[in-house]
């Protein structure tokens, strides 16, 4: 790629009216201010019209010219780190999770007590499958509900919290055996090592609860506000009767 | 391809603009969606897992914050220099390679960060450690342009 010379080198002096020395053209009225500052005469009025006409052309004549390529270059750039940009923010290529209706997918975790979950062994029972990390308030609020809700509908229905750890810091089987210590939470808890589980249900956010039939159908997909208990009752009722 | 000191500095102008976009939306994202993962294509394209390593923020503040400040700096001296052949001690090429360097100096060092300790990508701060590198290149054309 070439270079293109620089436009203009040259500007006319003048000298001083006070000190004498030269003084480009451009900077006579800055230089008498600055220098000068004493001095009877006046900045504004040191140029003559020619000069003053001469310096604004020059001035015009030395604003950076865009070429031809320039221009297409620039335009170029602004259309595709454009569409870059909005295509990561908008990040159509995320997968969808199951919809209401459809079977939720099967996966198998290592819950925090050591014991191995497959999801589908569960089927014939109905589960409330939760998304939620022990850092999120939102999640520490929901295992409040959840542990009243474990305590009248824990014979019927399967509870299994997954820990997706999306914030704080690094979430261990310890961190979450303290977690469900501190709120009396007695079912199983798994950490999702990979982020497949979660990848899977596509969870945008925490917390996510999936209610899941005896079949292992999705029956609803619960997210803050809705997740309160009288919310939950209802979808429990519903599974487990 | 034979570009003008004016092309190069417009191009350089709306590099740092998009900087500002990109380093924005991170931020604005780290406060907002504390709770949700953003721009993950999978378990290693994350931005969600960079933002919880502690490398995402310093003393509550996000990381991107410096990435705001550092290409609005761009941004400004690029539209100066379009005006002005100097500014202060140097020429305002001089000064946007000055900063451009800092600037990949640090993403070079988040970059590693996140390759060898973090485990992840976050596409989103690889944008931004691209653009800064666009304008390093643009204004080392720029001595060239004259």
């Amino acid at each position: 790629m070439g270079a293109v010379p620089a436009l203009h080198d040259s500007m006319p002096t003048k000298k001083c009216p006070v000190c004498g020395v030269s003084v480009k053209v451009e900077n006579i009225a800055r230089h008498v201010r600055d220098q000068h500052p004493h001095s009877t005469v006046d900045p504004e009025h040191l140029l003559t019209k020619v000069e003053r006409l001469d310096l604004e052309r020059e001035r015009a004549f030395r604003r950076p010219v865009l070429t031809r390529n320039g221009r297409r270059l620039i335009l170029g750039s602004t259309v595709v780190l454009a569409v870059i940009l909005l295509l990561v923010m908008a990040n159509p290529f995320r997968g969808t999770g199951p919809s209401v209706g459809q079977t939720a997918p099967d996966f198998t975790v290592v819950a925090s007590d050591g014991s191995s979950l497959r999801l589908s062994s569960l089927r014939g029972t109905a589960v409330l499958l939760e998304f939620m990390d022990p850092d999120c308030p939102a999640c520490q609020h929901e295992t409040s509900t959840l542990v009243s809700l474990h305590t009248n509908y824990g014979s019927s229905v399967r509870f299994l919290s997954i820990d997706v750890n999306f914030i704080g810091p690094a979430d261990t089987d310890a961190r979450i055996n303290s977690f469900r210590s501190a709120y009396g939470a007695t079912w199983s808890f798994a950490l999702d090592t990979t982020h497949a589980i979660t990848t899977a249900y596509a969870v945008d956010s925490t917390p996510t609860t999936y209610i899941l039939d005896r079949a292992g159908l999705v029956v609803a997909v619960i997210h803050p506000p809705d997740n309160t208990y009288a919310g939950y009752a209802e979808l429990l009722n519903r599974v487990s009767s | 391809m034979r570009l003008s000191r004016g092309d190069l500095l417009v191009l350089v102008a709306v590099f740092a603009a998009f900087g500002i976009a990109d380093s924005a939306y991170l931020a604005w994202q780290w406060y907002a969606s504390a709770n949700a993962p953003w721009c993950d294509l999978n378990a290693y394209f994350s931005c969600s897992r960079v933002r919880e390593s502690p490398y995402a923020a310093l003393a509550g503040v996000p990381t991107a914050w410096i990435g705001v400040a550092g290409f609005a700096i761009l941004l400004g001296i690029a539209i100066l220099g379009l005006r002005a052949d100097v500014l202060g001690p140097w020429k305002p090429e001089q000064w946007i390679r000055g900063f451009a360097i800092v600037g990949a100096a640090l993403g070079v060092g988040l970059t590693v960060l996140e390759i060898a300790v973090i485990d992840a990508i976050c596409i989103l701060c690889v944008f931004g450690f691209l653009l800064d590198l666009a304008i390093l290149w643009a204004v080392t054309l720029v001595r060239s342009a004259g």
